[in-house]
Formats: C-alpha cells, sequence, structure tokens
C-alpha cells in the first residue's frame, strides 16, 4: 500500500496519448477472412453449406472405408520434432524463462481426413475441413502437449488455480495449429475429434477448457470411457445443445446482426419519442371540459393571467371536493401561484372556506392556436413512430426467417456431428471387445470436440487449506528470499497451490497453508531464483514463526523430470487405469 | 461524501457520445475522440491500482486497442460507453496481474483516510488512522474494489454497479459492508 504517492498532471498523461500507435497495433491485429463476421453471413453461409454438403459426401464415403478397412485404418503420422516450441500465452507463463515442456509436432494437410496419434495414445482426428488454413496446399504445423503429471504442468506454467481452489488433474492435453508461424482456424463445422487418454479413473472429474482470454478454466463437455464401470458414459444431449449455442454464435450472420442493431436503434428512439410526446397541460389546453371552470380575480396581483386573455381553469383530477365546490356560491377567492404554473384557489363564503388545485386553461383564438399546435407537433411525432413500428414489423419478420434458416442449418449439423459420435462410440465399443479377447489392456479415455486450440483437461477442485497461523521466513544458500510467489504441492489433494506477493484472499503469500501429510514448497523471488522444501504438515510449529531451509534449483535444472524427481512423481501409465 | 463530478455526465455530452460511438462502429479511426475524452480518466483508474507508470499507461493503450477492436458489441441498451470502458480496464488489469506483469498496490491519500474515519463517525486522529490503514490491508480483493471505487474515487453507486457487474442497489449494500467490516478488523485488534 502506498500512503499519498505524487499525482501524475494531466498534462503529462494528455502528452503521453497516442491514437495513432493504437491504430497501428489495431491493424497488426488484422483478422483472417475466415473468422470475420462478414465470411459467416448469407454469403458465407451458402458456400459453408455447399462445402459442408461435399465434406459430409466424402466424410460417408471415407466411413464406409474404415469401417472395412477396421480400426487399425487410422493414420498416425510420426511427430517431427520434440524441440519445436510455441511461445508461451499470456496466461501460460512458464516460471523460468527457457524452460518449457516441449510438443509433439505433426504435419497434417488441410482437405484430408487425418488421425494423428501422440506418444501418450491420445488421437486427434482431422476432417478434410477441419483445418482453415489460408493456403491449403501446404501442411498446418499441430502441436500436442500432454501433461501427465503435477511436473510438467508446473514446468509448462499451466494455471490450475480455479475460485477457491486447485485442480487435481486425471489428464490434460494441449494442442495447438499453425501455418508459417500463423494460427489457422477451426471449421466449427468440423471440429477436431479428440481421444484423449487419462491416468486416472474418471469418477469425480470434469472437463474444463481453458479460456486464455481471461485465464479462467470454463466448463466443457466430453464423453468419459472408463474399464471400471466397461459402459461409456455418454453425454451426446447436452454436447449436443452446448455445440448448437456455439453454432449459432459463430453462424450468426451478418443480416441478423444488423437487424437486432436496427430494432435497437428504433426501440430507443421509440422510447425517446414518448418522452417528446407533448402534453396538452404543457399547451394549456382542455384535458377534461367538466372540470373547466371561470373565475373573477384581480389580473393586477396576477400579470401572467393578464397576458393569457379570457384564461379559465381547470381542476386537476381527483379533488373529491370540486363537486361541492361548484354548487356552492361563493363570496370571494384568493389564488396562490404553485410549482409548474398550478394555482391553489381558495374559496371563501364567511367563515367557510376551501379550495382547490387548478391550472389555467386557454379560450378562443388563444386556445385554437395552441390547439393546432399541439396537433402539428403530436402529427409528426405519431407519424415518426407509426414509420418506427412498420420497419420494425418488417425487420422482426425477416428476423425470424434468417433464424428459421440459421435453425435448419444447425439441425443439419447437429445431425451430422451426432452421426459422427455414434460411429466413434462403435469404433470404441469395437475396440474394447477386440481388447478383452487377446490380454486385455483396459484405458480410460475423455472423448470431446475441440472448436478452439488450447488447452483441455479433465480436473477436480480441491479446496485452498486454511491459512496457516504461522509466520514464515525462507532460507536459501544462508540468505533470507524475498518471497513473491510460492508453489505449495499438496500429496494428500494431489494438486498446486499458488500463491503470490502483493495478491489479496486464499492466493495471497501471507495466506499461505497446507494440507495434511507430505507437502512440497517451491519459492521464487523477484529476480526468479526458485528453491523448495519437502516437510510433513505436521513437522510445522502450531504458532509463531517457522524457517524454511531451502534446497536452490538453478534455472537449468528446472525441467519435468527434475521437478518429477522432486516431488516423487513417476509419469502414470494411462493403461491399466481403472485397475490401479 | 461528495461526489467526483468527473464521473458525471450531462445528457447532451451522451448525445455527442453517442454519435462519436455510431461514427467509431463504422470506422475505428473515428474512435479518436472517445479516445481523448476517456483516456486520462482510464490512465488514473488503472495506475491508482498499480506502481509502475509504464505499465499503467501500456495496460491503458491495450484497454482502448480491446475497445476498438470489439466497439461493434457496444449496445448503448447497456451501460453508459464509460462503464463499458472501466470493465474493458477492470479485465485488462486482472489480467496483468495473473500474468505477474504488474504487481497490485493500493493507494492511498491522507484526506481519503480521513473521510473515511468521518464516515464511521469516529475521531480523526492519528491512532485511527494508523488503525485504518492496517485494516484495509487486511481485506479481501473484493472488498478493497468497493473501498477504492466509492471512497477513493468517490464514483456514484449507479457506476460502481456498472463496472463491477452488479446492481446499484448491491453496489451501496456492498460499500456499507466494507465499512463494517473495516470496523469490526479496527475494533477487534
Amino acid at each position: 500500500m502506498n500512503l499519498d504517492r505524487p499525482k501524475i498532471s494531466s498534462e503529462e498523461i494528455r502528452n503521453r496519448q497516442n491514437f495513432d500507435q493504437i491504430l497501428g497495433n489495431l491493424k497488426a491485429l488484422h483478422k483472417p477472412f475466415y473468422k470475420k463476421t462478414w465470411f459467416w453471413g448469407t454469403t458465407g453461409l451458402a458456400t459453408v453449406a455447399v462445402a459442408i454438403g461435399l465434406s459430409t459426401l466424402i466424410t460417408n464415403e471415407n466411413n464406409l472405408d474404415e469401417n472395412n478397412t477396421t480400426l487399425a485404418s487410422t493414420t498416425a503420422l510420426a511427430p517431427l520434432s520434440e524441440a519445436d516450441n510455441l511461445e508461451d500465452t499470456p496466461c501460460i507463463q512458464t516460471p523460468v524463462d527457457g524452460q518449457d515442456v516441449p510438443y509433439e509436432t505433426f504435419k497434417v494437410l488441410p482437405g484430408k481426413d487425418t488421425t494423428i496419434s501422440t506418444a501418450n495414445g491420445s488421437t486427434i482426428s482431422f476432417k478434410a475441413a477441419t483445418l482453415m488454413a489460408p493456403d491449403n496446399t501446404s501442411a498446418v504445423d499441430v502441436k500436442v502437449r500432454y501433461f501427465a503429471d503435477k511436473a510438467s504442468a508446473f514446468v509448462a506454467g499451466i494455471p490450475m488455480t480455479v475460485e477457491e481452489g486447485a485442480f487435481e488433474s486425471a489428464g490434460m492435453l494441449e494442442v495447438r495449429g499453425t501455418q508459417n508461424g500463423e494460427e489457422v482456424g477451426i471449421n466449427p463445422k468440423a471440429p477436431l475429434a479428440i481421444d484423449m487418454q487419462m491416468y486416472k479413473p474418471s469418477e469425480g472429474f470434469n472437463f474444463y477448457y481453458l479460456n486464455e482470454d481471461n485465464g479462467g478454466w470454463e466448463d466443457s463437455k466430453c464423453v468419459y470411457s472408463d474399464a471400471s464401470s466397461k459402459e461409456r458414459k455418454t453425454d451426446a444431449e447436452p454436447v449436443a445443445k452446448s455445440q448448437k449455442v456455439t453454432l449459432e454464435k459463430e453462424l450468426a450472420p451478418q443480416e441478423k446482426i444488423e437487424i437486432q442493431e436496427r430494432i435497437a436503434e428504433i426501440d430507443v428512439e421509440l422510447v425517446e419519442l414518448k418522452k417528446q410526446e407533448p402534453q396538452r397541460a404543457d399547451y394549456k389546453l382542455v384535458e377534461n371540459q367538466n372540470l373547466v371552470f371561470d373565475l373573477d380575480y384581480d389580473v393586477k396581483e396576477f400579470p401572467e393571467l393578464e397576458k393569457l386573455q379570457g384564461v379559465g381553469f381547470e381542476a386537476l383530477p381527483n379533488q373529491k371536493q370540486y363537486s361541492d365546490i361548484v354548487k356552492e356560491n361563493w363570496d370571494n377567492v384568493k389564488l396562490q401561484l404553485l410549482e409548474e404554473g398550478q394555482y391553489k384557489i381558495t374559496f371563501i363564503k364567511g367563515r367557510k372556506t376551501n379550495y382547490l388545485i387548478a391550472r389555467p386553461v386557454l379560450s378562443g383564438n388563444d386556445e385554437k392556436e395552441a390547439e393546432e399546435l399541439f396537433n402539428m407537433v403530436m402529427s409528426d411525432i405519431k407519424e415518426r413512430k407509426e414509420e418506427l413500428v412498420l420497419e420494425k414489423k418488417a425487420l422482426e419478420k425477416r428476423q425470424e426467417d434468417v433464424q428459421l434458416q440459421m435453425k435448419k442449418l444447425i439441425e443439419e449439423q447437429k445431425a451430422a456431428r451426432l452421426k459422427d459420435m455414434e460411429l466413434r462410440k462403435a469404433m470404441f465399443e469395437a475396440q474394447q471387445q477386440t481388447m478383452a479377447m487377446g490380454n486385455a489392456i483396459y484405458k480410460a479415455t475423455a472423448s470431446f470436440e475441440a472448436f478452439q486450440w488450447g488447452v483441455y483437461n479433465c480436473d477436480s477442485p480441491r479446496k485452498f487449506p486454511n491459512p496457516a497461523p504461522l509466520a514464515f521466513n525462507y532460507y536459501s544458500d544462508g540468505d533470507n528470499m524475498q518471497v513473491q510467489k510460492a508453489y505449495v504441492f499438496s500429496f494428500s489433494k494431489e494438486a498446486r497451490f499458488e500463491y503470490t506477493a502483493g495478491y489479496f484472499g486464499l492466493q495471497s503469500l501471507e495466506k499461505i497453508g497446507f494440507h495434511h501429510g507430505k507437502n512440497v514448497i517451491f519459492v521464487q523471488d523477484k529476480n526468479g531464483k526458485l528453491a523448495y522444501a519437502s516437510f510433513s504438515e505436521s513437522d510445522l510449529p502450531k504458532e509463531g514463526v517457522h524457517n524454511f531451509k531451502l534446497t536452490s534449483i538453478l534455472n537449468a535444472d528446472f525441467t519435468a523430470e527434475n521437478i518429477k524427481a522432486i516431488l516423487g512423481e513417476k509419469t502414470p501409465s494411462t493403461d491399466n487405469v481403472a485397475l490401479r | 461524501m461528495s461526489i467526483n463530478p468527473v464521473y458525471h455526465q450531462t445528457s447532451s455530452k451522451l448525445d455527442q457520445e453517442r454519435v462519436w460511438v455510431q461514427r467509431a462502429k463504422k470506422n475505428p479511426e473515428d474512435f479518436g475522440p472517445l479516445y481523448r475524452k476517456y483516456h486520462e480518466q482510464i490512465f488514473r483508474y488503472v495506475h491508482q491500482r498499480m506502481d509502475d507508470t509504464e505499465q499503467a499507461f501500456d495496460v491503458t493503450s491495450q484497454v482502448f486497442l480491446k475497445a476498438i477492436k470489439n466497439i461493434h458489441k457496444f449496445e448503448f441498451r447497456g451501460v453508459p460507453f464509460g462503464s463499458w470502458l472501466y470493465r474493458i480496464a477492470k479485465s485488462e488489469l486482472y489480467q496483468a496481474f495473473r500474468d505477474r506483469k504488474v504487481k497490485r498496490t493500493v493507494n492511498i491519500e491522507t484526506l481519503h483516510i480521513t473521510e473515511i474515519i468521518e464516515e464511521m463517525d469516529e475521531v480523526i486522529s492519528d491512532e485511527n488512522q494508523k488503525r485504518l490503514f492496517n485494516a484495509i490491508a487486511q481485506l479481501k480483493e473484493e472488498d478493497v474494489q468497493i473501498l477504492e471505487l466509492r471512497y477513493f474515487e468517490k464514483r456514484p453507486y449507479k457506476e460502481i454497479g456498472e463496472i463491477l457487474e452488479i446492481t446499484e442497489n448491491n453496489a451501496k449494500v456492498k460499500s456499507f459492508r466494507v465499512l463494517e467490516k473495516l470496523k469490526k478488523i479496527i475494533f477487534k485488534n
């Protein structure tokens, strides 16, 4: 916290404005054509529909081939390089620069059905229409990393914090696709079909996708197949629903967006027009003839009424005393000007008084002129309102038509996907039967469709431990480290809990805590220096200060293998998962 | 408590802004007037929450880049344009904190401290100022946000609601609760 930090002057801030630079950066972010809205507009949809039609035909033929040539017909290409890394994305930041978990790289040609198999046995299938690359004749570099342990996810810098907890993972995979260094698009109508091998049974785990725009994990859908239950848990209907939402979003044609925008504008203008509608009272016109009465009053006292010539009064509605007052002959009357041009009129007869709130109303020529003016303004507004209402009706009709077209297209896509899912389910069941016949090796798999490149994870959140009632010092090589970041690996929770200096809440370094049993803490100072200590929570004092004596790690030693050794982790097998 | 007039807009200003937004939707280069109008406000919002001035300028540029990129999604039926920009700023800030590019700091003026003490109906003394300063350090991030928006930046509840995506009433309740929490922490100690 800073107290009374010197303020920066407005002039200095203004001098730093650079709108041209922002425009320049915007141009650098120029989207490829297939990500633009117009591409998904009416013309684009028609083109895509033709392309889908063709690809469905081709796919059906391929499916027939696949059925005839058994399950081994998936064409896995050998990985080319394991050292060819991509740069970290903003939310995936390895703790030590220069150290990372390498990707397996595959060359995949757009326009061709291809299935690749990763080193851990996961498969990724591409339809001919999946990869939307600028150059369809050149291969796309598909890079895949599989995180089978806590160490590799740590070294790669995958964020594992979710709300008030950290994820225990049962299998996590990252997939990226580029051509000449530029990310290629994934056709939302032919997403990647991924069968990810897991290293724990699926029970208790959910499926998530890492939203790299905000660093948060989002619920996603997959179909688990576990050897333990020997049943494939089909989640087809929710999958179809979530796909519908995605498709609607992605296929929304430009015309639909424009219609919605115009309807919104019309609604705003209609509300504005309603506010602008003239009120008869503003023009001193009669609203209810039954409430109009005349008065004799001294115009010297009320010069504003003299100007109006022959003015009468209209009592405001809902004054119960009105009928009594008009029946009576009064000796005297007093006027008092109130707010908004209204008058309080007090009627006097002997000791008896009563009053009315009334407003002046015009008569004769003045009334005629005011009526004309009122009608003219009202008529203009009415005319404009009618125009807008008609336009809105026409737009709503057109919106319905566009919606119907989209619905039809979505239904077609949904049917095609369900068919594909059924086929893959059948393939999986056949695979299980085949394995059961030989010496069975059971596997747990998460099958899902990927509409975006990124990280997919079977996870279960584990709560942050309660803050320890202790103060901590961190000593490494005799020096007291000024810790910026701490990573606590809890063995009982199988998760990595991160704490940062300057944060608030459970992720604050001051709120560090430990679950029961064995823990390993890694700490990092502002220069990136890393050190660690293994300990059991029961070894810590109950209160006071605890000095961690840490072993430092050279940056070059920050590899998944070394971290695994520190954590005592073995790379788990994805085979016989359910039998463990 | 007084409210900062910078955060109030007249209807004619809003009409002008509406025209600018419509133009910017058609051509990003027409975003210029909006950029000039809001640059300082957004910069101050960002800088208030971090130490590094250069990083604050960078994050501010990022906010406007995102705003230009996404202006087609902005609709006047929702929040006012200014609040929409603050929402982007909030999201960019927290992204920067998560990426560890910048450190989250809370910047307080002595005047704010005395105003909060007054709001709590407590005596303004050095001791109470010190206690309050320490109590703020113990608040959760969510509460610090409310404290900054309401008591340091003096924004109206309506705008706080729009920035934090909560109702105006909820913003009022939360502001009240932050004071209560501070009181509790102070008197517990």
